[in-house]
């Protein structure tokens, strides 16, 4: 039979879908590999951690269904976006990965700004301490030798990919998170890497995700012995390409951990990266405390109570929570100079319960998002909107970001995991192209359009309030 | 020979015996449930108060009866506003308005339109609020209108009278009606007018007759002093309201001792032998309790009862607990604590709270810390008030349950930048018993026994740099937010709304 198997490497576990020619899928989930943080805004992972969780649950993924070294399997492996795998002439890390989550590279975001002025221009995004560039500037400034010995520069999904095959090739969708990539010709900016000293020959080709990522040789499963791979995308692009986010006007929404609106354009515009297909620019506007301020409201107020049930006692409070506002600025607002909002509650009374406190997080984190798609002109889609993450699970939360967008929403049980697989199928022919993989056919919800009214309305005070709490504003 | 004062509280009534020398003999003390049969309706059942207050009380006499003591005299404190209509038997028609009880908005604005805020304060020394008793009156249905009311009672003279005094009120708890005339001390033809335009039924039911604290007003008569185990001929004397009666209770004087009371609501009350000029427009509130003897009160609507709020909503049991698990260092959040209004300083009933500056990094302990150090930036802040109007505030003994734990009164005092030094005991019942002592000729209002003070929590000289900022950037965010308030006030469709809208307040609310 033929198999996809798509491998999600996210920051605390991985995940596995096989799909198969019907196109049912089985996941997988590894266990957790631990972050490290040896000082502090410092994390850090063991590649090799990653490398022996990832054999391990495809191996397990591979039996689930079956599968065996007669059945034609192709395989992708997305991951974690920007964080930074050094490796020496042999292959083996020289260090731990610099994860996207470390703050330590802030000095080298300055340092590029200051000596490539045209950086957001050429990237589409301003430097992160998030991003791979900055990191690497950090290791030649505080540990040269360990520079001394790298010979590749990879991102955790090829790193994962050239242990399978052995070929040394990254993607424009990851490439273009790394703060080098010229958004434009999809080449690494030789303006870039000239102004600050990098050697190109540190970095690897950068590829279509589609194409041929070589063979897999040796590998723990006998299934996965000879199997084809393709040189895949970065985590928030399979996650896109899992929603149907094919064309130009597309959005969906993340509920992670992080909130994320995703919308795709037919030419680079500010904040974009690439997008899988050739012709089209994803933007990724985050909101760092998405689900992240629920947990938070849940651990100072029910620690131990399960983010569900903690959720489920927003459903007694009155949409509005009785005109109660959370700003969700607990990690800063992304992108602000001078600080921006800070994470609050405005319009307190007695009369609240902790209903209306869930509630007006779940709000807040939905008008931000709003918000955030607004200020960046994101269009919106015309017909329905997706919804995804762990958040996507809360039907409450749905309804909401559904009533303050104004549109019917749907969800999807499709995953990175899934983008990845359907990478995987592209590339082997499975379907000609990106338009005609099978698209998302999940229930439309219209439940949330009932709350517009109230919605757009305490959307209008809650911008007013975030203005009005904006430090020179 | 005792006297004793039974304190009429927000959350609970209390009965207290104290000797010739000003010391505690016997307590009893029980929780008052507060009803809230609509949105912004919040009531209290006047004769389930006087029934805990008769039970207290019976208990109180008995414990000082079994000392070989003698009660002489009683007098009340008891919380402002609640103003219940009552039957020619003294019996209580309807369910008694608390402070916090909102049906009064309409009114509010009628009176505003019709006769200025400025002249009602004027007048009543009182801002034009809601919490008044008056505009709650006014909002009154049948209970509250002859024929069935036959006079209007505030919870203390509605007890006296049924233990048999005369119908008399003391000017501090006739101020908290918003009716009365603090210059003439008595009630205020001009402001009655003004209110019976909407509500006529005000001007044809009476109120008790207006006495200063102190005053005696008869004598219990044998019926209840048989019900209450107190002795035939016990004098009933005039008390105050709370926080008169807490500030003459801890021992507070003019020009030098002033007190914060802990509570339901935050207070702090200052004394000065005049009538205080320049406070128009803020919502302190002043009133006298003798002759040249004025208390000018400042504080918030919920003080005690933000941290409740607060508490229930953490779900731990121990409020104290939680309390004194505070960050030992201060907190970057900012809350403003107005959960039931704004502070007295602003006047504005509508205003909300916010906790402000929250990120993922802070604990439990630091968003408690926030809440306690709240009170203390309000408190800053009113004192800085008075400063800046010449009224002197002196020393201030902090008084109330909030008041006896030095963790959370040392952050309050770090948070204000004020020395606070807590009174023990039960200040304001100390304060009534303190009154019936003067009745009866025991006590000289001048040379009253002194209350035993704990340990002065000075403001931590390490964070005092840091508080003066914060304080600052409290009362900026307050501005800040205060538009906001206003919005979402007219954006709720049950807000203000009562059986009583005046013709002018439902035209208005139809053009808003």
């Amino acid at each position: 039979m033929d198999l996809l198997v798509g491998v999600d490497l996210g920051t605390t576990a991985c995940k596995v879908t096989v799909v198969a020619s019907d196109l049912t899928a089985s996941s997988i989930s590894s266990s957790p590999y631990p972050i490290a943080a040896p000082h502090r805004e410092w994390a850090e992972q063991d590649p090799r951690a990653w490398g022996e969780a990832v054999d391990t649950t495809v191996q397990r993924a591979l039996d689930t269904v079956g599968a065996s070294s007669r059945d034609h399997v192709t395989l992708s492996i997305t991951g974690q976006m920007h964080s930074l795998v050094l490796l020496d002439a042999d292959g083996n890390p020289v260090r731990p990965a610099i994860l996207w989550a470390d703050r330590r590279a802030t000095a080298e975001c300055a340092m590029i700004e200051n000596q490539v002025p045209d950086v957001v221009a050429i990237t589409g995004n301003p430097p992160l301490p998030a991003f791979t560039l900055p990191q690497l500037l950090w290791v030649r400034r505080h540990e040269p030798d360990v520079l001394s010995r790298s010979s590749h520069v990879l991102l955790p999904k090829d790193y994962l990919r050239w242990r399978y095959t052995g070929r040394v090739v990254t993607d424009w969708t990851d490439a273009s998170g790394t703060g080098m990539l010229d958004s434009a010709t999809r080449e690494w900016s030789t303006t870039i890497l000239s102004a600050l000293e990098i050697d190109p020959e540190l970095l690897p080709p950068v590829a279509d995700p589609i194409s041929e990522g070589g063979v897999v040789d040796g590998g723990a499963s006998p299934a996965l012995q000879k199997a084809r791979t393709a040189v895949g995308v970065g985590d928030q692009f399979a996650e896109a390409l899992s929603a149907g986010l094919t064309h130009a006007g597309d959005m969906a929404i993340i509920l992670g951990t992080s909130a994320v609106v995703l919308g795709v354009s037919n030419h680079p515009v500010p904040g974009s990266f690439c997008h899988a297909q050739s012709d089209l620019w994803l933007r990724l506007d985050s909101l760092h405390a998405g689900g992240k301020s629920l947990q938070w409201l849940r651990d100072l107020l029910a620690p131990g109570e399960s983010l569900a049930s903690f959720t489920s006692v927003a459903m007694s409070a009155p949409p509005g929570a009785r005109d109660l506002l959370f700003l969700p600025f607990l990690m800063g607002e992304r992108g602000a100079r001078g600080g921006g909002a800070p994470g609050a509650f405005v319009g307190l009374s007695t009369e609240h319960g902790r209903d209306d406190l869930v509630r007006a997080v779940l709000e807040g984190v939905a008008f931000e998002l709003r918000r955030l798609q607004q200020k960046r002109g994101t269009p919106l889609p015309t017909d329905v909107l997706t919804l995804k993450g762990g958040g996507a699970r809360s039907e409450l939360w749905c309804r909401i970001v559904s009533g303050v967008f104004g549109l019917p929403y749907r969800t999807t049980r499709r995953d990175a995991a899934y983008g990845a697989a359907m990478t995987a199928g592209v590339s082997v022919g499975w379907w000609p192209s990106w338009q005609s993989v099978p698209p998302l056919n999940d229930p439309i919800d219209e439940s949330g359009l009932a709350d517009v009214a109230i919605l757009s309305d305490r959307y209008a005070r809650y911008c007013a309030v975030v203005d009005a709490l904006t430090p020179d504003s | 020979m005792s006297t004793i004062g039974v304190d009429l509280g927000t959350s609970g009534v209390r009965a207290v015996a104290y000797d010739e020398q000003g010391e505690q003999i016997a307590a009893a003390a029980e929780k008052t449930t507060l009803k809230r049969p609509r949105e912004g309706w919040v009531v209290v059942d006047a004769e389930a108060v006087l029934q805990s207050a008769e039970s207290l009380l019976a208990a109180v006499a008995a414990e000082a009866a079994s000392r070989g003591d003698q009660v002489r005299a009683i007098a009340l404190s008891s919380q402002g506003e609640a103003v219940v209509p009552v039957d020619r038997q003294g019996r209580a028609l309807s369910l008694a308005p608390v402070s916090r009880d909102a049906r009064g908005e309409l009114a509010v604005q009628a009176m505003s339109k019709r006769f200025g805020a400025e002249r009602v304060q004027q007048i009543t020394g009182q801002p034009l609020n809601r919490m008044f008793s008056v505009y709650k009156l006014a909002a009154g249905d049948d209970a509250w209108r002859p024929p069935a009311a036959s006079a209007y009672r505030a919870l203390s003279d509605f007890i006296t009278t049924r233990w048999g005094a005369a119908p008399a009120i003391d000017w501090t708890l006739a101020a908290r009606t918003g009716l009365f005339d603090v210059d003439a001390t008595d009630w205020s033809a001009e402001m009655m007018a003004a209110a019976a335009v909407d509500a006529p039924w005000l001007a044809e039911v009476p109120f008790s007759e207006c006495v200063p604290s102190g005053t005696p007003i008869g004598t219990i008569s044998d019926e209840a002093a048989e019900r209450l185990g107190v002795p035939y001929g016990t004098a009933l004397v005039a008390g105050a309201h709370d926080q008169a009666a807490s500030f003459i209770g801890a021992g507070g004087k003019a020009g030098s001792v002033s007190t914060f009371a802990l509570g339901s609501s935050d207070c702090l009350t200052v004394e000065t032998s005049q009538r205080p000029a320049g406070i128009g427009g803020t919502g302190f509130a002043t009133y006298p309790w003798r002759p040249e003897r004025w208390l000018t009160l400042a504080g918030t609507a919920a003080g005690g009862w933000t941290l409740d709020w607060y508490v229930a909503l953490t779900g731990v049991a121990d409020a104290d607990a939680l309390l004194s698990e505070s960050s030992p260092e201060p907190s970057p959040i900012i809350v403003l604590p107005y959960l039931a209004g704004s502070g007295t300083l602003d006047n504005d009933p509508t205003g909300r709270g916010a906790v402000i500056g929250l990120t993922l990094d802070h604990s439990r302990a630091q968003l408690t810390r926030a809440f306690l150090e709240a009170a203390g930036y309000e408190l800053g802040s009113i004192v800085a008030a008075f400063t800046a109007t010449g009224v002197p505030v002196g020393h201030i003994r902090a008084v109330g349950a909030g008041a006896n734990n030095p963790t959370t009164l040392g952050i309050r005092a770090s948070a204000g930048g004020v020395p606070l030094t807590p009174a023990s005991g039960n200040a304001s019942a100390r304060g009534a018993a303190l009154l019936a002592g003067v009745g009866i000729g025991l006590f000289d209002i001048d040379d009253l026994p002194s209350i035993t003070l704990g340990t002065t929590a000075d403001p931590d000289p390490n964070t005092v740099d840091w508080y003066t900022q914060q304080r600052q950037t409290y009362r900026d965010l307050y501005r800040v937010l205060k538009p906001f308030n206003q919005r979402f006030e007219v954006g709720h469709p049950t807000k203000g709304q009562s059986s009583y809208a005046s013709p002018d307040a439902r035209h208005d609310a139809r053009r808003s």
